[in-house]
């Protein structure tokens, strides 16, 4: 099945970074609209309109969150982009900033425009080298040609937009901690509430948004809500880029209808399993997300229907895993991640999920214990819902997926003190 | 300055000056440490003095991001992504090795003549033109062993 | 104050709005326990063991950061409450090497106390085995990262309270540890060993050097007191048992420094190894020679009423101890001083709290790193807060560094003309300025608040007490009677004939004196100070003095009953 790209419309045009290829592609046609034909509060109720989610992980309502912002004018309001995609198996942010940040910055200056911010700030994960380079030069030659910068296009809108590097941590994607960052403090995350939308950068207004949400905010302004919530399901509306890795023929970004099936993204578009192999298991959205087994193959990939079966769209991260995989050595790798990326504020988070790395460990080299499948879980019990941020929810999702589906697989490490997968 | 030069307004805008200077340190850090190669106590207390901040500060968030380095690291640091997609596609486990091997040192550790150090690092989105090597601020991609081969070789200069 | 309805435990509370459940659960009286939270630091809510159940809330919530709100209904021991409790201190026994047995705070420690309660029977994950480093590079107290439990009290308390900003975190997660300005041990770090870090653990990571083994919580006497270490005059809590000083707290309750203390007040009097005077001593063949109360007053009352008379007192002792010393030797016609000095003031006086609302402080001639520290730590934290810090003083002030502006007394023009343009500005006064400086900041009268740091404890008690005040050098007489206490003075004999020393330590004071009079210290008499500000405290005795030993006003009683004087 073909879909019309949306997204990912310019990215495979030659030099489609720059402002243009982006210009002759009908770009800043949407800003240009916005600004004159629409007031702050009609594109708040157009994004509302539109059903558009959140596409950082969260899938929280875009027009909301720009609701909540407050309306005086005599505020001092921030908007943020976060481009510090750091989810294990994601990797669309990096491909639209290095291939079309002008999509993004045209995002951007809306939101800015609709929420009344005159300051916008990236953050961008230290990793991106090219994205911070692509960045910044994408930005400069917005402002020469009047996309950004004071009276944007005659309008008398005023916005300006600054890059900031990121240093190197995973938890810097979360909104709070992205906002510490960039106050040039440790990554820590802040106490909820106040939101971000009361008290956010320096203490004020701040809109935070996603890479990829912000892209698609040109696309409802040129073509309507009603267009864009005709794609997808009725809760999950527009296209969503996902992220096929592992072990899978054709790993890459595929952008489809949310709602599309995920055996269609992993057999068709990803072109099936190496080999022909068997899929063992499926991390649906990005490494926080509990996994899945060949069983879920049709669900459709929507922020509803894998709530329904006990996981998440998330980031759309979509990690195959075949018959040949140890699932404890999976479990254990993704679990590592998190205890590396703990900010260690909380103990939940910071001692918990090294207890789960020493587990799995010691379970994975053949060193288990009897009552380890129990130790493990009721550390997963103890740390989900109990941290000081969403990220503890997270880091169980590995273990607590892995031994619901294999449970079998972690009594066999532990009755014969060795990884059956390994030779 | 004089003093009339900087009265500021009682209800300052924000960034106040003070928050901006801040917000400036994990940049100030990163060309520091460009600077003197890494975070040594002279570039720490440099960066400290030059936006004002306290030392603890500095130094608290120098240690918390995983780019910046407190020790002296080679010309080249090789960072092979750990993650789960990178391990999939054959990629950690077998490249690690095989630059151990090739380089002779332990992952963490820099070659006698200073010239390169290997790390292992987490997923840096190139999960699906995986397996990832990152080199200094280069990222390369769909890395196989003669890959790396040809790569080292080059930088070395041989 | 508004107040909303609560439920917590099926107990009705009328909650403060804007309150916390912590703070309204606390207010009612109910235990809810704690770790990183602390009442005089910002609200963390990061340790997790205050997580409580709050209905219609999907997760629990730390009580301590969660504010109430109308017909919530909170739950503080639930299962849900208690299992996540005892697993986060499951986690904290494994992360570090909490062995009770050999701790100091055994018996006081927040974090033994929680798992008594919470039944910690077991440990169900390993415990580390490799020891970390202990600090022991600071003269008062020591850290010890093994009973860490990274709450980061003393790393905020520092940043806060005394916005010294000595203590940060290094790394993160599970490789967190506490550390001092770029990683250095504590000894050779920017630290000013107030010791607010030792006095808000939680633990026995931060240890006290002179009180640990020596007293749990339940083997010690507290008294509230004002330390007279400076003119501040802070409030504090003396600790002691079997009538030694164990340990000074900064009284959190205290209206003048709020908790605050410095290594004057904290630590020096308890490190003090000077020799006790415990009798009376008479020179006799220039040796000084023990004698009876009766012996030693007969023969001072013989030489106060005869010559020519000069009479010098401490500015530690109280004001109860000032009046009766002024009568005495008013009465007596002596030349009368007390050794401390007051700093100018040509405006209205402030309060150490005006600095707390400044935009603009002046400090004229004082190094707040070296005396009246407490209030460069008020200074510090306004500086943090946005105010800047005009400073007319040496080039090597301690406090150079937060300064926005910092000339030298030549240059003040410039400072007091532009502090004269600040909405509320303050002036911090040295006292002993030069008369020009004085001059200089004439002004700033009706426009600033002034805050003027006396030299001497209670120079504003002796001036009350009508007793004029001086260097201390200047007393020329036959007769010279010096009530030291446990002051370090430094008089010159300046020819007198017979030399009286009031003192509770041997030094050069005895050293020159004819006739010893044993004198308690500060902490073994009550009275009263009044300080800097003007402001009248109460000082407690906490312990008692050496048996031979009068309190200082019971000694100007009788010499005046002696002397047949009636006053």
């Amino acid at each position: 099945m073909t879909f019309e790209k949306i997204l990912l419309r310019n990215v495979e045009i030659p030099n489609s970074e720059k402002i243009d290829v982006y210009l002759k592609r009908g770009g800043y046609q949407a800003l240009r609209k916005a600004l004159h034909e629409h007031t702050p509060d009609e594109l708040v109720e157009m994004v509302k309109a539109s059903g558009l989610r959140g596409r950082g992980g969260a899938g929280f309502p875009a027009g909301l969150k720009w609701s909540f912002m407050p309306k005086a004018a005599d505020v001092t309001k921030y908007v943020c982009v976060n481009t510090d995609e750091g989810e294990p198996g994601t990797f669309k942010d990096r491909l639209l900033v290095e291939r079309d940040p002008h999509s993004i910055i045209e995002g951007v200056a809306i939101a800015a425009y609709a929420v009344g911010a005159h300051r916008a700030f990236v953050y961008i994960r230290g990793e991106f080298f090219t994205g911070v380079k692509r960045w910044m030069k994408a930005i400069d030659d917005a402002y020469a040609r009047g996309f950004l910068g004071a009276n944007i296009l005659g309008s008398g809108f005023d916005l300006d937009l600054s890059v900031h590097r990121g240093a190197g941590a995973y938890i810097c994607g979360e909104e709070t901690a992205m906002l510490e960052s960039l106050e040039g403090k440790r990554g820590e995350p802040r106490l909820k509430p106040p939101y971000p939308a009361q008290v956010g950068l320096y203490a004020r207004p701040t809109l935070v948004h996603n890479v990829e949400t912000l892209a698609c905010v040109p696309h409802i302004v040129l073509r309507g809500p009603e267009w864009f919530a005709s794609i997808g399901t009725e809760d999950s509306t527009g296209p969503k880029i996902f992220c096929v890795s592992g072990d899978v023929n054709r790993p890459g970004n595929y952008e489809l209808p949310l709602g599309t099936p995920l055996r269609e993204i992993i057999y068709e578009h990803a072109g099936g399993i190496k080999e022909g192999r068997q899929l063992k298991a499926v991390i649906p959205g990005g490494a926080s997300t509990p996994m899945l087994t060949a069983e879920h193959l049709d669900v459709p990939m929507a922020f509803e229907t894998l709530h329904a079966i006990g996981t998440m769209l998330g980031t759309g991260g979509i990690t195959v895993m075949d018959e040949r995989v140890c699932i404890v050595s999976a479990a254990l790798r993704l679990t590592r991640f998190f205890a590396h990326e703990s900010c260690g504020k909380c103990t939940p988070c910071r001692v918990g999920t090294q207890r789960l790395v020493d587990t799995l460990q010691r379970i994975e080299d053949g060193r288990g214990q009897q009552g380890d499948i129990e130790r493990l879980l009721s550390l997963c019990d103890g740390i989900a819902g109990h941290t000081f941020c969403p990220m503890g929810d997270a880091a169980v999702n590995p273990t607590l997926s892995s031994i619901k589906h294999f449970r079998h697989e972690y009594e066999v490490h532990i009755e014969r003190h060795r990884c059956p997968m390994s030779s | 300055m004089s003093p009339e030069e900087q009265k500021q307004p009682t209800h300052p805008e924000t960034p106040t000056a003070k928050q901006a200077q801040r917000s400036m340190l994990l940049t100030a850090l990163y060309i520091a440490q460009a600077q003197y190669g890494h975070l040594n106590d002279e570039a720490l207390q440099r960066v400290a003095e030059r936006l004002g901040l306290p030392l603890s500060e500095v130094y608290s968030t120098a240690s918390f991001y995983s780019l910046y380095r407190l020790k002296p690291v080679g010309r080249y640091v090789i960072q092979v992504c750990d993650g789960l997609s990178c391990h999939l596609a054959g990629g950690a486990d077998t490249l690690v090795d095989y630059i151990r091997q090739k380089l002779g040192i332990r992952v963490g550790e820099t070659t006698s003549d200073g010239l390169f150090t290997l790390q292992t690092v987490e997923c840096v989105a190139s999960c699906g033109t995986s397996p990832a090597v990152r080199v200094n601020d280069e990222l390369y991609e769909n890395m196989t062993p003669q890959k790396v081969d040809r790569l080292l070789d080059q930088l070395a200069g041989r | 104050m508004t107040k909303v309805q609560i439920t917590i435990d099926g107990q009705k509370i009328a909650a403060e709005a804007g309150s916390t459940v912590l703070e309204a659960a606390r207010e009612a009286g109910l235990d809810i326990p704690t770790l990183c939270h602390h009442p005089a630091l910002s609200n963390w809510g990061a340790c997790r063991i205050c997580l409580v159940e709050i209905e219609r809330q999907r997760a629990l919530q730390t009580a301590c950061t969660f504010p109430v709100t109308e017909g919530m209904v909170v739950h503080t021991e639930s299962e849900k409450v208690v299992a996540a409790r005892k697993f986060v201190l499951q986690l904290l026994f494994s992360e570090r090497n909490h062995y009770c047995m050999y701790c100091q705070m055994s018996g006081d420690c927040e974090l033994q106390s929680l798992a008594y309660r919470y039944g910690l029977t077991e440990w169900p994950y390993p415990r580390p085995v490799e020891p970390l480093a202990v600090d022991a590079t600071r003269q008062y107290f020591v850290m010890d990262h093994n009973r860490c439990i990274l709450c980061r009290r003393c790393v905020r308390a520092c940043a806060e309270l005394v916005a010294n900003h000595t203590l940060g975190v290094r790394e993160r997660g599970i490789h967190s540890m506490i550390t001092a300005d770029l990683n250095v041990p504590m000894g050779e770090s920017s630290c000013i060993q107030c010791g607010t870090c030792l006095q808000v653990c939680p633990t026995g990571a931060l240890m006290d050097l002179k009180s640990a083994y020596r007293g749990r919580e339940t083997q010690v006497e507290r008294t509230r007191s004002t330390c007279v270490g400076c003119s501040i005059g802070c409030g504090i809590e003396l600790v002691s048992r079997a009538n030694h000083l164990v340990r000074i707290e900064g009284d959190w309750d205290a209206e003048v420094n709020k908790g605050l203390l410095c290594v004057v007040g904290r630590f020096e009097p308890l490190f003090d190894d000077r020799q006790r005077v415990t009798q009376p001593l008479v020179r006799r063949r220039g040796l000084l020679e023990p004698c009876e109360w009766d012996e030693a007053l007969g023969l001072v009352a013989e030489k106060l009423s005869g010559d020519s008379l000069a009479a010098l007192i401490t500015t530690r002792a109280t004001n109860e101890t000032m009046t009766q010393f002024g009568r005495l030797f008013r009465s007596l016609g002596a030349e009368m001083a007390a050794v401390g000095s007051l700093a100018p003031a040509p405006g209205a006086e402030g309060r150490l709290t005006d600095l707390a609302e400044a935009d603009v402080i002046l400090v004229v001639g004082a190094d707040l790193k070296k005396d009246h520290q407490v209030a460069g730590a008020f200074v510090r934290r306004a500086v943090d807060r946005g105010a800047r810090l005009a400073l007319v003083a040496d080039a090597d002030n301690g406090l150079a560094s937060y300064a926005t502006w910092h000339v030298g007394f030549d240059q003040m023009d410039s400072l007091v003309g532009m502090a004269a343009q600040a909405s509320r500005p303050v002036v911090v006064c040295a006292a002993d300025l030069p008369a020009e400086a004085e001059a200089a900041l004439a002004p700033l009268a009706g426009k600033a608040s002034f805050l003027g740091l006396s030299r001497g404890s209670n120079s504003r008690g002796a001036v009350a007490a009508g007793l004029p005040l001086s260097r201390g050098g200047e007393a020329s007489a036959r007769v010279l009677y010096i009530l030291a206490e446990d002051d370090r003075l430094h008089i010159p004999r300046n020819g007198a004939g017979f030399v009286v020393a009031q003192a509770s330590y041997v030094g050069p004071l005895t050293d020159m004196a004819d006739v010893v009079l044993p004198a308690p210290i500060w902490a073994e008499q009550s009275g009263h100070v009044t300080n800097t500000e003007g402001r009248v405290q109460s000082v407690q005795a906490a312990l008692t003095p050496p048996e031979n030993v009068w309190p200082t006003v019971k000694v100007l009683k009788t010499l005046a009953g002696r002397l047949n004087l009636a006053l």
